[in-house]
């Protein structure tokens, strides 16, 4: 009777799998599925090739209210639940999906990714237990991440509103005085610029 | 150009969109219905459509999918940004992605 049943436990292999190559930690992996954790540091190893890094997650639902990390947060979390609600997904599984559609999404154009998946998960943890939740920007309608209980009235989204001093950041700044430099008006400039600079990922 | 080749185009498109769309859910169908903004229904009842009836959907002098913005107003928004940061195409994906959401709609929660 408590002999675990052979298919279950690999799918909670496949999702581990799934979820170490896409980035994520030990923490997300021990939470969402029933795998010892000396099976899942040896998964990690076999997969990554790296022991998994130690230390705790970061826990604070501030960094996904400042600038860029709210819009993507918002365009992943918009995805997700769009997920949930009306295609009939399971958790995971709409987590799995959502986060590709947005690595998907981001990797369309020059954008770096910013939302890796553990903090990913953390944003939909941060929703279930009620400490983040969505508003709607007056200006564009879009949906964004806000802390919960902030006043919705009159909220504007940082696309519609940016910060003062948002995205002057020195490797953007770097990268636009390489393009001037190169005189040549081709799209792709800040692209490969970027990228050559390395892509951060959170 | 010509009113038939106008209906021919639009036909076409009309065909592929659905060879795409049962393609799509043949893959990963809550990907799919996220991607194409399907509801289960109508997901079910395209992804088992026979070529036959694919054709007689397709034949009509009217598009078969409609456009994923619904809100004129929304869409200049994103694409008139004065303080665009490079951020349009996200945020065109953003809008999309939650248009069919009731959150923060009418009555506060």
């Amino acid at each position: 009777m408590s002999e675990k049943s052979l298919v279950n436990e690999m799918l909670q292999v496949q999702l581990a799998i799934e979820l170490i190559e896409l980035g994520a930690r030990l923490q997300v992996l021990e939470t969402e599925t029933d795998l010892s954790r000396g099976r899942l540091i040896r998964l990690y190893k076999e997969v990554r090739g790296v022991s998994p890094p130690k230390g705790m997650l970061p826990f604070s639902t501030d960094w996904f209210v400042t600038w860029l990390p709210n819009i993507h947060s918002s365009l992943f979390y918009s995805i997700y639940r769009s997920l949930v609600e009306s295609s009939g997904c399971e958790r995971m599984e709409a987590f799995v999906r959502a986060f590709r559609l947005y690595l998907e999404q981001v990797s369309l154009g020059d954008d770096d990714f910013v939302l890796g998946l553990t903090r990913a998960w953390t944003l939909v943890r941060f929703f279930e237990s009620e400490m983040l939740e969505q508003v709607r920007c007056t200006c564009c309608g879009g949906l964004f991440v806000t802390h919960s209980h902030a006043p919705p009235q009159d909220y504007v989204c940082g696309i519609c509103q940016p910060p003062s001093r948002a995205g002057k950041t020195r490797k953007r700044r770097e990268a636009e005085l390489r393009q001037m430099g190169e005189v040549s008006g081709q799209e792709g400039g800040i692209t490969e610029s970027v990228l050559a600079g390395g892509g951060a990922r959170a | 150009m010509g009113v038939d080749s106008l209906l021919d185009d639009i036909q076409d498109l009309n065909l592929s969109y659905l060879l795409l769309v049962q393609r799509l859910l043949r893959e990963d169908r809550p990907t799919a219905m996220f991607r194409l903004k399907l509801d289960e229904p109508m997901a079910d009842l395209l992804a088992t459509l026979s070529g036959k009836q694919l054709v007689q959907l397709a034949r009509t002098n009217q598009l078969i999918c409609r456009l994923g913005f619904d809100d004129a107003e929304q869409l200049t928004k994103v694409l008139n940004n004065q303080r665009e940061q490079g951020l349009a195409r996200i945020h065109a994906a953003l809008l999309m992605a939650c248009a069919d959401s009731d959150v923060g709609k009418g009555e506060a929660r």
